[in-house]
């Protein structure tokens, strides 16, 4: 998968609204709102008088009626395809992290390893599949694999950004306080890695979920979303394919949601999320 | 109980040397691109003083501070702080160094910050109702009482500072290395501090060495004003600062007073002019 978002300048200063200012925020979720239940209606008008065939472009009332019919096997897929996705992102946190960590103070060290991250970044990590499934097998292992090297470089790039944002004064206060490397370590660089790292998260849970859609698409169970995909469109079963789709849209959404929550809560010291 | 009075209302009498350059020089950089910050520095500072570095921008203030507080090392030349090398020194935390900037962290409380060299260091013997006690004194001695659940950016540049003042007396080293600490603020904050770190000053039986651009701040402060040339920098002269202790503003109204300042001024200015 690529990226190339840019980690200084997503991560602090580009915030979103005041948490007070409502009005604000009724401005943005408003508008795209009404745009999209016009939009639904527009498309169930459209099936309807051009009487498009349901294989081509179903209902969206029959797509929505079919997901809460199928839902708790839906949510069980759901939850398979999230678990790859979760432990791909985590596998993948580690490593990026990890690496971040032991090379940010070392500037070959940090460079070496920064070139490689934006190639990763670069190269459509999906086209690596076929390789996973040769080393991890057809089943979830290469799935997490591939999650893993789609996420690794993004959580490396944006940790590394904000482990070396660390002011230099702190730095030397820390110094003069005769600190350890592990203390300042946590003291002063993960504070100021936290707010890249969580502009960086909120990329990587969107990107895990999509590698782990299509590696399941590829291959394997047809008990997740990925899977159900692939055996609904060989059968040509439209609306089950969509029902599908919206749930993996909720729970990325969700998941994304969730997120960027941890992140307003977590850093309410943070200028970007301070308003004002 | 007299001696101790008698140490705060007279100017203190150098028994033991705090802080000794001898032959000092510093070079940053190498080869062709080589900057001589400071040449041929012999400087001793007395226990209990309080000593000023003035001179034009870029004279080697801040380097003769950083090489005291081993942020830095000499090129040439020794520097002992407590008789020790300023490594030894730091590992020893004797001195507590104030930037400019307040260099506080923004994800701490006020509390916490000032907190933040105690939970470094673990002196031995300081229990957690101690530290507590220390840290309200403190607070209440810079005038920050009710301010302690404060955030940092919440607070005026001023009361900033403070906390910074209050960071560094909280593990009561013997030595305040001072980098423009009120150059930043306005002129009545600027004098409010002078007089707050003069009472501190006596209260605490600390050397310090401070920097400042301001003649009437050095003048005001300090029992002697060391004025520095630039390129390289050298101490031009070593001028004794006679008013009595304590000062309060009206020291600036006394005619002494008004010589002293001009005493450094032209100092000053025959330094600027060796410059040209
Ligand atoms: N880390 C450094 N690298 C290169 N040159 C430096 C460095 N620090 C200071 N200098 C140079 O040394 C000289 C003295 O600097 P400094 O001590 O900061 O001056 P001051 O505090 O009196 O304004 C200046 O010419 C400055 O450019
Ligand atoms: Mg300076």
């Amino acid at each position: 998968m690529t990226t190339d978002a840019d980690p200084a300048a997503a991560a602090p200063g580009a915030g979103p609204a005041d948490r007070r200012d409502w009005g604000r925020y009724a401005g943005l979720i408003v508008p795209p709102a009404l745009v999209f239940v016009a939009a639904v209606a527009l498309w169930e008008a459209a099936v309807e008088v051009f009487e498009i065939q349901r294989f081509l472009l179903p209902r969206p009332s029959e797509i929505v009626s079919l997901f809460f019919e199928d839902f708790s096997r839906l949510i069980n897929q759901g939850r398979n395809t999230l678990g790859v996705a979760g432990r791909g992102l985590v596998l993948g946190g580690a490593i990026g992290i990890g690496l971040a960590a032991l090379s940010f103070r070392t500037r070959w060290m940090a460079e070496g390893l920064g070139i490689y991250a934006a190639v990763l970044k670069a190269v459509p990590v999906i086209s690596l599949a076929p390789l996973t499934v040769v080393w991890f097998g057809i089943e979830a292992g290469s799935k997490i694999a591939t999650v893993s090297i789609a996420t690794a470089p993004i959580l490396f790039t944006f940790t590394l950004v904000g482990l070396r944002r660390a002011d230099p004064n702190a730095q030397e206060l820390m110094r003069s306080y005769a600190a350890g490397r592990l203390r300042t370590f946590w003291s002063l660089h993960v504070p100021y890695a936290l707010p890249f790292f969580f502009s960086g998260l909120k990329i990587s849970v969107t990107i895990a979920m999509i590698v782990a859609i299509i590696s399941e698409y590829f291959g394997g169970s047809f008990e997740n979303l990925g899977g159900y995909i692939r055996n609904e469109a060989n059968n040509v079963h439209t609306v089950e394919v969509w029902t599908a789709i919206v749930m993996a849209c909720a729970l990325g959404i969700g998941l994304y949601m969730i997120v960027a929550i941890i992140d307003r809560f977590v850093l309410r010291w943070h200028s970007s999320k301070r308003g004002g | 109980m007299t001696t101790t009075d008698s140490a705060s209302e007279t100017p203190p009498t150098a028994t033991q040397t705090a802080i000794a350059f001898e032959q000092v020089r510093k070079e940053f950089g190498k080869g062709r691109d080589a900057t001589l910050a400071v040449d041929d520095v012999d400087l001793a500072i007395g226990e209990r003083e309080f000593v000023s570095l003035i001179g034009p921008s870029g004279c080697g203030k801040s380097t003769l501070l950083r090489l005291a507080a081993d942020l830095i090392e000499p090129s040439g030349g020794s520097v002992l702080v407590k008789g020790k090398s300023p490594r030894q020194a730091r590992l020893d935390r004797d001195y507590g160094f104030i930037f400019q900037a307040p260099t506080l962290f923004d994800w701490r409380t006020v509390w916490k910050n000032v907190a933040l060299p105690l939970e470094i260091m673990r002196i031995p013997g300081m229990t957690k109702q101690k530290k507590q006690d220390e840290i309200e004194r403190l607070l209440g001695m810079v005038g920050l009482d009710g301010f302690e659940k404060h955030r940092p950016y919440q607070l005026s540049g001023g009361m900033q500072q403070r906390v910074s003042l209050a960071r560094a007396l909280v593990f009561r080293p013997s030595i305040l290395l001072m980098d423009e600490p009120f150059g930043a603020l306005d002129e009545i904050t600027r004098d409010r501090m002078n007089l707050e770190l003069l009472r501190i000053w006596s209260e605490t039986h600390t050397t310090i060495l401070f920097v400042t651009h301001s003649i009437p701040e050095a003048v005001l402060l300090s029992g002697r004003v060391v004025v520095m040339t630039a390129r390289p920098g050298r101490v031009q002269s070593v001028i004794p600062i006679d008013l009595p202790y304590p000062r309060t503003t009206e020291v600036e109204e006394s005619t002494r007073y008004y010589e002293l300042v001009t005493e450094v001024r032209e100092a000053l200015g025959e330094a600027m002019a060796g410059d040209a």
